[in-house]
């Protein structure tokens, strides 16, 4: 069920609850990286390689919703599961309406914490696939010459070769010609899945 | 001195005495519309004041619309106090004034006496009467000016109202006198300064509610009453006979009014004669029962005040002690926490072993299980402070209790206490918070061990009864858990379920606070009993679960 090598990060001031996480995550087959504030953890290296942020709410310095806002806004879109001695309820609403995926409190049962962190696991990988195909297609988008895009724009818009090279001012074997090479660089087989891939860059 | 020579001329002594006289008794007249009661004080009042200075503080005393406002808190009482003792002042500023005024009008007049200040009550010159008029009223306002300087510098009670007492007594050439306070609690006079009388008379008068003596139907008609002679009043007859014996035969009595109107208490003055008290001496009297009066009230005032004191103290303790609660519940289920995961983090080890001994598991499985107790009772414990029941399912008493039984087993078995239950087992299921109601009746129990921890051995029986029964006309079930100990003392009874109040050495005094708490949070009450012979009884009651949940 678990991945082994997805990356967990556990963020608490607490010392002997820090260390108990870490143990648990571990012994359930996850990599744990561990921080004692949320200000270190920014520090660190490549703060967007976890597939999954477990961290306290109250923390000196900066706290765990703070953080929920940072990361927010510098775009790294790793999934939270808050874990907090005190539960009160408008800091859980606040948390989930953030993104979080989940608001436990101390102490928890292992399970809870186990199928938030799986959970998390899911999501980081699907959003991971996801930003990886767009990076792929952004490539290939990349790669075609301006005519080609030009007439990619107007296949996607629904025209006939016909019309595209009367828009164009050139003739339809040309177009036809550009044509094939817009398909081929953006490794699609029909005008349909052209579409999508336009949709999915915000064309 | 000089600049009033300048205002004065020539003038016949008995038309100058006429103005100060008036102008003293006009001063005296606005002192007593010092009265909260919003009457417009004739503007000639104001007028009167010939003195700038006195004006001045005659206004800053009264405000903008010339009138005191009735205060209506602590603070703003003991303003007004002051503000009136600065019109006292200036009483003292004006008869300061008219004995300048007099040595003045002395030198002026042909030396036929050469008597020192202050002038005494009876002249050896032929009798003016305005002149002796004003001699004693200036005698008068001498004695008030050092009343109004003892009040000043002395907070006592007592002695101030004797003070006055004997200034009145005085003023009036009376032979007896006696103040009396008024107490709301008892609705009756109760006498607290007194001058001349015999026991009997105090015994018979230490209280007075009855409309027959002078002070009563002062008390009830709220103004002076004046009986010239007691044996032709047909009223006074029930105390005919004791005022015989106490020797007096004419009684007044002035009451004493609050600020806002309300009666404080008595000032009453005895003569051995038939005798009616003068217009003046009467007039100054009401003075000296305003400052009776005055004195009275900033007691009360100051006595209200430090209660709100305490009670702030008190209330600031059970806030503190809820914010304690938070802040500790948050600290422990740090650890708590900790030890879970720990607990679960071996066990899941555990599972890469084989052959490990199984009491290991046990041993952590426990672990985990009893930090996780831990960590629901402060749950509860802090949601108690919060004061809502934190769960709300049907719950079986019997149980409940089995399980409070356990915790103190230790404590009963140390204490050799013997358990009786009378539990029925069908008893209704009550609907609430398992945990609170544990406190409950563990509290209960605790106390139980407590009182009998002195009580011979054998007789060391604690007996928990349960039975169905109803609350307003709902079906409740009712808890009696007694005990054969020391009991309560008699005034623990009214005081026992307060916050802070214990007949412990140690003992905080929240327990049965806290208990109550709970139980009328779950809609019921929590009473103690006295029952015939020793001990003690506490009773619960709880109402029934509507039948929907289940635990």
């Amino acid at each position: 069920m678990s991945e082994a090598h997805s990356l967990i990060t556990i963020i608490d001031d607490d010392p002997s609850f820090r260390r108990s996480v870490e143990r648990l995550v571990r012994a359930a087959g996850h990599k744990v990286q561990v921080f004692a504030s949320a200000v270190e953890f920014l520090k660190s290296k490549h703060p967007d390689a976890s597939a999954c942020l477990v961290l306290d709410v109250y923390m000196p310095g900066l706290s765990g919703l703070d953080l929920q806002k940072e990361l927010a806004r510098a775009g790294i879109e790793t999934p939270l599961i808050f874990i907090t001695g005190r539960g009160d309820v408008p800091t859980s609403v606040q948390a989930m309406k953030g993104g979080a995926i989940e608001f436990l409190t101390k102490p928890f049962k292992e399970l809870d914490l186990l199928n938030a962190i799986d959970q998390a696991i899911q999501r980081d990988r699907a959003m991971r696939r996801e930003k990886a195909q767009l990076k792929k297609l952004r490539a290939r988008y990349d790669s075609l010459t301006p005519r080609e895009r030009e007439v990619m724009a107007l296949v996607v818009a629904g025209r006939l070769n016909k019309q595209i090279a009367a828009e164009l001012n050139t003739v339809e074997k040309t177009i036809k010609f550009h044509r094939a090479h817009v398909m081929q660089k953006m490794a699609v087989t029909s005008v349909a899945e052209l579409v999508r891939a336009a949709t999915s860059l915000n064309l | 001195m000089t600049a009033r020579r300048q205002h004065f001329r020539p003038q016949p002594f008995s038309l100058l005495s006429r103005e100060l006289a008036s102008l003293c008794i006009t001063y005296l007249y606005a002192r007593r519309a010092l009265s909260p009661f919003r009457q417009n004080g004739p503007a000639r009042l104001r007028t009167a004041f010939c003195r700038k200075r006195t004006r001045t503080k005659w206004r800053r005393a009264t405000g903008p619309t010339g009138q005191i406002d009735v205060p209506n808190n602590a603070t703003r009482n003991i303003e007004e106090i002051r503000r009136l003792q600065d019109c006292i002042h200036d009483l003292m500023v004006v008869q300061v004034a008219l004995q300048g005024v007099r040595q003045c009008l002395e030198r002026q007049r042909p030396a036929q006496e050469s008597r020192p200040l202050p002038p005494a009550a009876a002249p050896s010159v032929p009798a003016d009467p305005e002149r002796d008029e004003l001699a004693l009223e200036l005698r008068a306002m001498t004695e008030l000016h050092n009343l109004s300087t003892k009040l000043l510098a002395t907070t006592e009670l007592h002695p101030l109202l004797k003070e006055i007492l004997q200034a009145t007594i005085a003023l009036q050439n009376a032979d007896f006198g006696n103040i009396q306070l008024y107490n709301p609690k008892i609705q009756a006079l109760e006498m607290v300064a007194h001058h001349g009388f015999r026991k009997d008379f105090l015994h018979h008068f230490a209280t007075v509610t009855d409309a027959a003596s002078a002070c009563g139907r002062a008390l009830k008609l709220r103004q002076r009453v004046i009986i010239e002679d007691v044996s032709k009043d047909p009223v006074y007859q029930p105390h005919r006979a004791i005022a015989l014996s106490a020797g007096y035969r004419a009684v007044q009595a002035t009451p004493l009014f609050s600020r806002n109107g309300e009666i404080l208490g008595m000032i009453s003055t005895h003569f051995r004669q038939p005798h009616r008290p003068l217009d003046r001496e009467l007039r100054l009297t009401d003075l000296y029962a305003r400052q009776a009066a005055e004195i009275i009230e900033r007691k009360r005032t100051e006595e209200a005040l430090r209660k709100l004191q305490s009670e702030l103290v008190h209330v600031t303790r059970v806030t503190t002690m809820g914010e304690l609660a938070a802040s500790i519940a948050h600290e422990i289920n740090q650890p708590l926490g900790a030890i879970v995961n720990n607990g679960n983090s071996c066990l899941r080890l555990l599972d890469a072993i084989p052959g490990a001994p199984r009491e290991i598991r046990h041993s952590l499985s426990d672990i985990v299980n009893d930090a996780n107790r831990a960590s629901a009772i402060v749950a509860r414990v802090r949601a108690m402070t919060r004061r809502t029941p934190s769960e709300n399912v049907s719950l079986n008493l019997p149980a409940v209790i089995a399980d409070v039984l356990i915790l103190a087993r230790r404590e009963l078995d140390e204490h050799r206490i013997e358990v009786r239950l009378a539990l029925d087992r069908q008893l209704p299921c009550v609907s609430g918070d398992r945990v609170q109601l544990q406190q409950v009746f563990l509290n209960l129990i605790v106390n139980s061990i407590e009182a009998m921890s002195t009580v011979a051995d054998d007789r060391r029986i604690l007996s928990i009864a349960g039975e169905p029964g109803d609350l307003d006309g709902r079906p409740a079930v009712i808890v009696t858990v007694n005990d054969l100990g020391i009991g309560l003392p008699p005034e623990a009874e009214s005081r026992l379920f307060e916050a802070f109040y214990t007949t412990k050495p140690q003992g905080l005094g929240m327990g049965l606070r806290i208990s109550r708490s709970i139980v009328e949070a779950h809609g019921g009450w929590l009473r103690a009993k006295s029952v015939s012979g020793p001990g003690t009884t506490f009773s619960c009651i709880l109402p029934v679960a509507p039948p929907q949940k289940h635990e």
